[in-house]
């Protein structure tokens, strides 16, 4: 009965909770840049730890974003780049020789944590306090696609420096972003990839 | 630029043949450039003695590291297939009868399947949707499905010794049959000791075939860099490039587990057949 009154007590006493809250105020500092100047690009890397082998990998990238829907993600190791908009993108994978052309609903999935960071529709997204600059950021479910969380933490200039995705349990992979720039936009068509000569296109359904 | 169906362009099938259960890939080889000049024609040796010791060499050497990682490339087809873009994977394989691979999705991981023995966890990180069964050849109606997919990616087929006094010539191919566990099993062994194919029939469930169209040598072991899979009807199959196999002594299978998050939703195996028709929505 004791041990009961006690854990009892040790639940009322607990550290609350963080609330959730708007997502947007998290992102002021980056949102308020990219949408005045049209156009925001970083060098990115990749960290993942395979959880076959146990061998971590990091894979250098760059990544331009373009105020209100526009995401350019490009891997210069292996020259596979993706585009998203807002009516869908291409995936080009060169070992592949294949560029997979896909609809915004194709495209979900891999699109929400991009439109997080373009802030494009913050209601869909809701976030708690993790830590210093770091924040816990929900997904809502929608569209099919289930509930997401993912992990955004920012640089002393409020400009995202990491965002952790979750694959698996254990095996998570960090965009570390590297050096943020803020320039006039270049426009949707430096978001729609053209398959190189011998590659096959796929389309997606 | 012209728009391609990749179904109508590449081969392959993977499959599960109804009741018995075979999950069947195949792959297509890439014979390397042989250049234009004359060259000598080369008579294959039609000798049991050579061919079979040629081949338990070289099954040793595929066999004596119990652990294998690979990365690949491949492609499924199927009439009962949509067409489906190719993938790139990562392919662990654990001796005597595990495997696991991690499909690779345009953000992140599109699935995760593993199979120890007759069990199998399958999970599609983009849906939450997870598959999971200690009794694949009951629930899935693939019996050991880890040990056939070790066997079928590293062509660890072992003929009982019976098979060879029986073997007979196809033309250059020397062919061992026997009985497995219900399947009647057909290898075809080039002359270079290497399997060239092998298909396994169930009287009034179909059969399934994989060949073996291409090898490569790593760390000194010649190992499959390219092969399809098909079943007899043509419904699913699946063709591969393996790449960068590297070689571990010492397996750990705790590598194979595939961690479900405990919020994923558990599914039937029709319900991840048609999560994974729906890879490309992701």
């Amino acid at each position: 009965m004791r041990g009961a009154i006690a854990v009892a007590i040790l639940f009322v006493l607990r550290p609350a909770p963080a609330p959730a809250r708007p997502v947007a105020p998290v992102m002021t500092a980056f949102a308020s840049r990219l949408r005045a100047s049209g156009r925001a690009e970083t060098r990115l890397e990749r960290e993942g730890t395979d959880p076959m082998s146990g061998a971590a990998r990091v894979v250098p990238g760059r990544l331009a974003l373009e105020w209100p829907d526009r995401a350019r993600l490009e891997f210069t190791q292996t020259g596979e780049r993706l585009t998203l908009r807002a009516d869908g993108g291409e995936w080009l994978e060169p070992n592949l020789k294949q560029m997979i052309r896909f609809s915004a609903g194709d495209a979900s999935g891999a699109y929400r944590w991009w439109r997080f960071l373009l802030g494009a529709d913050p209601a869909a997204f809701s976030a708690v306090k993790a830590g210093p600059r770091r924040w816990t950021v929900t997904a809502a479910a929608r569209d099919g696609l289930p509930e997401d969380h993912a992990t955004i933490t920012l640089g002393p200039n409020g400009l995202p420096l990491v965002l952790e995705v979750e694959d698996t349990p254990g095996a998570a992979a960090r965009y570390r972003f590297r050096g943020w720039t803020f320039a006039k936009p270049k426009g949707p068509a430096a978001f729609v990839l053209e398959a190189p000569p011998g590659f096959a296109v796929v389309p997606l359904h | 630029m012209s728009v391609r169906r990749v179904g109508s362009r590449r081969g392959g099938v993977i499959g599960r043949r109804a009741g018995g259960g075979w999950l069947v890939l195949i792959a297509t080889a890439a014979l390397g450039y042989q250049g234009c000049a004359p060259r000598p024609v080369v008579v294959p040796e039609l000798a049991e003695a050579p061919r079979r010791a040629r081949f338990e060499a070289a099954i040793v050497g595929r066999t004596s590291h119990l652990a294998a990682e690979a990365e690949l490339n491949a492609w499924a087809s199927g009439s009962k297939l949509p067409d489906l873009p190719g993938v790139q994977a990562r392919l662990l394989l654990v001796g005597p009868d595990g495997f696991r691979m991690r499909v690779g999705s345009l953000f992140g991981i599109a699935l995760d399947v593993s199979a120890r023995g007759d069990s199998v966890t399958a999970y599609v990180p983009p849906r939450r949707m997870a598959l999971t069964t200690e009794s694949a050849g009951d629930s899935l109606g693939v019996a050991d499905p880890g040990r056939l997919g070790y066997r079928l990616w590293s062509a660890a087929w072992v003929p009982p010794a019976a098979a060879w006094k029986s073997a007979t010539w196809d033309d250059s191919l020397l062919m061992l049959r026997w009985m497995e566990q219900g399947d009647s099993v057909r290898l075809a062994v080039g002359s270079n000791g290497l399997p060239r194919s092998v298909a396994f029939d169930r009287e009034g469930h179909g059969g399934a075939r994989a060949d073996y169209l291409g090898w490569s040598t790593w760390d000194g072991v010649l190992w499959p860099s390219a092969l399809e899979v098909a079943d007899a009807t043509g419904d699913y199959g699946l063709r591969c490039h393996v790449q960068n196999v590297t070689f571990r002594r010492a397996p750990d299978r705790s590598r194979l587990m595939v961690a479900v998050p405990a919020g994923a939703a558990r599914v039937t195996r029709d319900d991840l057949r048609r999560a994974i028709a729906r890879l490309g929505k992701l």
